[in-house]
């Protein structure tokens, strides 16, 4: 007679801690010790500690939550069949964190490839014999199932099944597997579709079918091949790829007890995943007769296939869900990114001309960001009543993070033309608010001056911005600058300046570089010369006027409307 | 948690980690174990026989420190004895395919010494 479940002495044991490294040995400790009381095997137990370690860690480095956020552990032991199962489980508040469907790592094929990271859910499913996850009441539920007896106990345990060797010859299709079939030898009771079918029947019906070995990296199943048989998994992990290169693509570990080609079987369709084995593996196989003639027809099997179907339909609709909730998340981010870059733009002066009521200066921006948001900045503004002050630059990168520095940069550079109305001052002193505390390592490029309104003087600093161009009425030529480093970068940085006297009619046209690296289909970029010689006539329009020319100028060259780069102008015409 | 290295010969280390290489484990030896590994001067041999537990976070340090070595020209031989639990570590997490592993102290050190 067998004991019910969770008799004597198998009651659940729970305890509760804080996702804090400190705890962790607490938990690992009390884990041992119920290891240790329920006579579990130290394999077992080692599983369970190495499991407990990593969903702990993980909580406590990555979920970010609050201290006082409790975390529930629950161990408990249950039979199944002959067979005793320790089942630990983990329930936490943080965010949804499914680690059964997270995306098995690849393993890194050389050390300039390892990154060190996500190793902690690749031990954890290598780890477990059956890894269960759900989310509910917004907590997350972790359950790592070990089979409590050492498998050196296991498989001295006696053979259950007859051989018979006349069906050892396989078909064609396994022919390079079959040197290495064995025979299946324990019961196969805890195989979810056996679930309460009796040894004897079952012995009846598959007592001869094939066990196959598989050692990591074999492909069970080829997406797209006709497959004739029914797998289950008996040892091991095996991951299901929906995509056919098998490379990219959503993938799905699959646990002992998991049936492989059952839908195939059933509608004798194509496989639709290739099923490659994720470790070393062992694999029942069942012909499609066996499957229909012998197998279906055991008392409870047919219900058993239908509950295992309905949990994979349960599983597909919870990742569609999911998968929708993200698609929801994404459009909302798109949106958040619209007004950044809305935000942005309102940042720099954009009204054409700047100053529409200066009778002695014409000051016009243009900008353009390749993506939603750019790193591309220019101001211009006066510091005092004839003293006009000018800016145009380029952080690194692209995005949000550039979008950011681009911000911060524009509101300094605002403060400290005020107290610094000399360019390489302002420099030296923007690079070092930048440098502190700048670890994000992104820098920014940087064309200052401050223009003299009544006596035309410009004074002027570079930090690693490509050189204005100076227009006389009839020609461009490119100014002298100043060699400068980027600003962000290094500390205690001294900057020279430079000077030059516009007259009347003179243009300084300034630019970010996305202006002279878009390219023309054939990879050559509208350089510095091509500026120059687009420049190269009397500019009779107005400023705002030169610069759309100048952005449909670089549209007919690169062949499109659409930037690889973002595009910034400013031009500053002395009247 | 505990952490010792010896000199066996010009250009070889030998790093011994004994105990639990977990978060808190880590997290004691990590800064002596990157300064050990970073003053060496070619090959580092690091003993893992006596390590009785080794979470990700312990392989992440190994892996760390192993670039870092081999930025510099020299390389890192993992020693793990008999140890099971640290062999199952480290091949379920494709580790001993990156960084020479060997059972057998000798082969280690030929290795180092190649």
């Amino acid at each position: 007679m067998n004991p019910p479940e969770k008799a004597v002495g198998l009651a659940p044991e729970v305890l509760a801690v804080h996702a804090r490294t400190e705890e962790i040995l607490t938990a690992s400790q009390w884990v041992a010790d119920w290891c240790e009381r329920h006579a579990v095997s130290a394999e077992a137990a080692h599983k369970l500690d190495v499991c407990l370690n990593e969903a702990l860690a993980n909580l406590a480095t990555h979920a970010a939550l609050p201290p006082d956020a409790q975390v529930n552990l629950l161990i408990e032991s249950a039979n199944d069949g002959d067979r005793r199962w320790a089942h630990l489980q983990i329930d936490d508040p943080g965010p949804p964190f499914d680690p059964v469907a997270f995306s098995a790592r690849q393993q890194p094929s050389n050390l300039d490839d390892a990154r060190p990271g996500g190793l902690g859910v690749l031990m954890m499913q290598n780890y477990a014999d059956k890894l269960d996850y759900h989310y509910q009441n917004q907590r997350n539920f972790l359950k790592f199932s070990v089979q409590a007896d050492s498998s050196a106990a296991r498989d001295g345990a006696p053979v259950a099944f007859r051989r018979r060797d006349e069906r050892l010859e396989g078909s064609s299709h396994e022919s390079s597997r079959t040197a290495r079939v064995e025979r299946r030898k324990a019961p196969l009771n805890w195989v979810p579709l056996f679930r309460d079918v009796s040894e004897d029947n079952l012995l009846q019906a598959i007592g001869d079918c094939l066990v196959l070995p598989l050692s990591a990296g074999d492909e069970l199943l080829h997406a797209g091949e006709v497959n004739h048989s029914v797998f289950v998994l008996l040892s091991g992990q095996l991951t299901a790829r929906l995509a056919q290169d098998g490379a990219t693509g959503a993938c799905i570990i699959l646990h002992p007890g998991e049936c492989i080609g059952e839908m195939s079987a059933i509608d004798g369709k194509r496989v639709s995943a290739s099923v490659v084995a994720h470790s070393d593996c062992r694999v029942l196989k069942l012909t499609q007769d066996d499957f229909w003639q012998r197998v279906m027809i055991l008392p409870g099997v047919a219900r058993n296939l239908l509950v295992s179907l309905t949990e994979r339909m349960r599983r597909t609709n919870d990742m569609a869900l999911q998968s929708l909730r993200e698609q929801l998340e994404l459009a909302h981010l798109r949106k958040e990114l619209t007004v950044a870059h809305d935000l942005q733009i309102s940042m720099v002066p954009l009204q054409r001309p700047i100053f529409p009521h200066r009778e002695d200066v014409e000051v016009c921006g243009f900008m353009e960001p390749a993506s939603k948001v750019g790193g591309d900045f220019f101001d211009a503004f006066f510091v005092e009543e004839d003293r006009l002050f000018i800016c145009i630059g380029d952080v690194s990168g692209h995005g949000i993070a550039a979008a950011i520095l681009m911000a911060r940069i524009i509101g300094l550079v605002r403060i400290v033309a005020l107290d610094f109305p000399e360019p390489d001052k302002l420099l030296a002193v923007l690079n070092d608010r930048l440098c502190e505390g700048n670890d994000t390592e992104m820098y920014a490029t940087l064309f200052c001056a401050f223009l003299d309104m009544t006596s035309g003087r410009l004074h002027y600093a570079n930090a690693g911005h490509c050189p204005p161009l100076l227009h006389d009425g009839l020609q461009a030529v490119r100014l002298d600058i100043p060699r400068g480093p980027l600003v962000g970068a290094f500390p205690a940085v001294r900057f020279g300046s430079m000077e030059i006297q516009l007259r009347p009619g003179d243009t300084l046209f300034c630019y970010t570089d996305g202006l002279t690296e878009a390219e023309d289909p054939a990879g050559n970029a509208f350089d510095e010369t091509r500026c120059i010689a687009h420049l190269a006539r009397p500019l009779d329009g107005s400023l705002a006027v030169l610069l759309t020319q100048f952005r449909e100028a670089v549209a007919t060259f690169s062949g499109s409307q659409d930037l690889t780069d973002d595009c910034t102008m400013l031009a500053v015409r002395r009247l | 948690m505990s952490i010792e290295f010896v000199d066996v010969q010009d250009g070889f280390r030998q790093i011994t980690l004994t105990g639990r290489l977990d978060i808190a484990g880590t997290d004691t030896i990590a800064t002596q174990f990157s300064a050990m590994a970073a003053s060496a001067k070619r090959s580092v041999v690091l003993d893992l026989s006596a390590v009785t537990f080794l979470a990700s976070i312990g392989i992440r340090s190994i892996i760390s420190n192993a670039k870092a070595l081999q930025m510099r020209g020299g390389k890192m031989i993992l020693l793990t004895g008999v140890n099971e639990s640290v062999q199952k570590a480290l091949q379920s997490t494709g580790i001993d395919t990156l960084i020479p592993t060997f059972t057998e102290a000798g082969e280690a050190k030929r290795a180092a010494l190649e």
